[in-house]
């Protein structure tokens, strides 16, 4: 039983009412750390989808009688196969979209080794994927790749005794999991690229971070050092999310549990985080500040959701923009802050009616081009 | 029916509420345990709907629009009821005890060992504020304090909603008694 099944298994003692109070705490407790999230939402999805659903008496605005019918077999389709595969989640991305509608994101991501190969990791089986100089690397499960060190004969460097580096990269509308050799995990969020030895034989253990990743460390003597432009961010083992797009002027880092330091790439000034605290350094100025945060917050989007607490519009729009990849007209948008939690495996135009129902803006959706509507 | 509300019918609204309110009140239900807490959630469901009833002419498909609304109440209320003694105590007056024997536990060796895991993690204050919970149910209104749905963040659409719903209850007496009652309860100091 994995942590995923352990999750679901609690979920639904706590709604059938046959959870014990201490399965009632430790579902408290999960959902704190904001660990239960995606299994809640998964489980809310069915309860939904199931909930009573006499079909509303909805009439539809035009009149395409034919096509609602033909929609409705397609429905049945859909719904066949589903029930055929009571694992497929229930998102919208399932059903057939509007012409201008676009997909959530998914699990997509590029892995290139250092001989220049590149290898499509959605387009390939699970099972093992490559074993060289002593390193096994398996795709596990949907979205996830692993490192093993399969033999200690593993040196991690070229035959000039140089280290070698693996890339892994996600493009805009992409997310990935990788567990380094080490057992730590990162978690790469859309448009970002992590390289990283794929074996830890040095004194430290550095990686290389463009875009936004989150980190969780196991904890050895080896530092874990992550580098940034314009930062490094140096652990033990711990708990981070660190999000450093090269189209944004600043690079935060944000701590969930543990300890670490940031330092400038000045060399002159470096900061250690306690959880909950993010610093946000300015690339070109190489000054920092230290602010109070909801730390989970800011990692939600590896569990599927998008969490804005008083974001700037324009910075929600960039996150969108990223996780569907789309174009969205920047400059038009008003100066407007933003508190929601949203879902990011429904479609683009589910999640903008949602924007709009806070922001009271409206927005216009076409040809992968999001503008405001006038 | 989505048209009309749109156009700011209070009656098809008031149809919409029929057809849809027991059904997502199942749903909190299943989360939340305690009526209070599922009914407040409704409210703030329909409340949204019906502020926001210029949008639902435009709307595609209306259910997956309610499920994402519905599916953030409930999400949300669960984040503030873990962090809110007052109303983890009200969910929990709700929630049956459960009896002392092994008979309900779960056969599945493997979870016992993973809950037991997460039990040992548990922060001692965590437990604490259980125990009280437990011990002393606390009443809804304190809770509705705490939880911050009710008065603080949607007050304010409250009042501005007030005075529409208000003559839609009365064409629509028997539907919206408990929205109204819900309403007072959230107004009457």
């Amino acid at each position: 039983m994995d942590k995923t099944e352990f999750y679901k298994l609690l979920i639904r003692r706590y709604k059938e009412k046959t959870a014990t109070d201490e399965e009632i705490e430790v579902f408290f407790q999960l959902i704190r750390e904001g660990k239960l999230e995606a299994s809640l939402m998964a489980e809310m999805g069915i309860d939904l989808d199931e909930a009573e659903a006499p079909a509303p008496r909805i009439r539809s605005r035009r009149p395409y009688h034919l096509a609602a019918a033909a929609m409705v077999l397609i429905g049945f389709g859909i719904a066949f196969l589903l029930m055929n595969h009571p694992s497929a989640p229930l998102t919208e991305s399932a059903l057939a979209l509007a012409p201008d509608d676009v997909p959530a994101g998914g699990n997509h991501a590029t892995l290139t080794l250092p001989d220049g190969s590149r290898i499509a990791l959605d387009e390939i089986g699970i099972g093992a994927l490559v074993e060289e100089a002593g390193v096994r690397i398996d795709k596990t499960e949907d979205g996830q790749l692993v490192y093993q060190v399969a033999s200690s004969a593993s040196t991690g460097t070229n035959h000039r005794g140089e280290p070698v580096l693996h890339e892994i990269s996600t493009p805009r509308g992409g997310q990935y999991q990788v567990v380094l050799p080490d057992g730590s995990r990162v978690w790469l969020n859309a448009g970002s690229r992590l390289r990283f030895p794929p074996v830890f034989t040095s004194a430290k253990r550095e990686v290389y971070l463009v875009g936004e990743g989150y980190f969780s460390v196991t904890h050895n003597n080896q530092p874990f050092i992550v580098h940034t432009d314009g930062q490094q961010i140096g652990v033990l083992g711990t708990e981070f999310n660190v999000r450093a797009h090269p189209d944004e002027p600043t690079v935060q880092t944000t701590l969930v549990q543990g300890s670490v330091r940031v330092d400038l790439e000045n060399g002159r000034s470096s900061y250690v985080l306690k959880p909950n605290q993010q610093s946000v350094v300015d690339r070109q100025a190489q000054t920092a500040r230290i602010e109070a945060v909801v730390a989970t917050e800011y990692a939600a989007w590896k569990d599927g959701y998008f969490t804005f607490r008083n974001t700037p519009l324009a910075t929600v729009m960039q996150d969108v923009a990223r996780w569907y990849d789309v174009a969205v007209d920047a400059g038009a948008l008003p100066d407007k802050r933003l508190y929601a939690v949203l879902p990011r495996d429904v479609s683009l135009a589910t999640l903008l009616e949602m924007i709009e129902l806070t922001s009271g803006v409206q927005f216009t959706l076409k040809e992968r081009r999001v503008s405001l509507e006038r | 029916m989505l048209h009309r509300i749109s156009r700011n019918d209070e009656e098809a609204f008031g149809e919409l509420y029929r057809e849809y309110q027991p059904g997502m009140r199942d749903f909190f239900m299943r989360y939340v345990h305690a009526d209070s807490l599922a009914e407040d959630l409704c409210q703030e469901l329909f409340i949204k709907l019906w502020n926001n009833r210029q949008q639902l002419g435009r709307i595609r498909e209306f259910r997956p629009y309610l499920h994402v609304i519905a599916r953030n109440l409930a999400l949300n209320s669960l984040k503030r009821i873990a962090v809110s003694q007052r109303a983890l105590g009200e969910l929990l007056r709700h929630y049956p005890l459960q009896q002392e024997t092994t008979e309900q536990a779960v056969a599945d060796r493997e979870y016992q060992v993973l809950l037991d895991q997460a039990l040992s993690r548990l922060p001692r204050r965590s437990r604490e504020i259980f125990a009280l919970c437990r011990e002393q149910g606390k009443s809804y209104d304190e809770a509705a304090s705490t939880l911050g749905i009710s008065r603080n963040a949607i007050k304010n659409h409250m009042v501005s909603t007030l005075k529409v719903l208000k003559s839609f209850a009365e064409k629509q007496l028997g539907v919206t008694i408990t929205l109204l009652i819900g309403i007072l309860k959230f107004l009457l100091p």
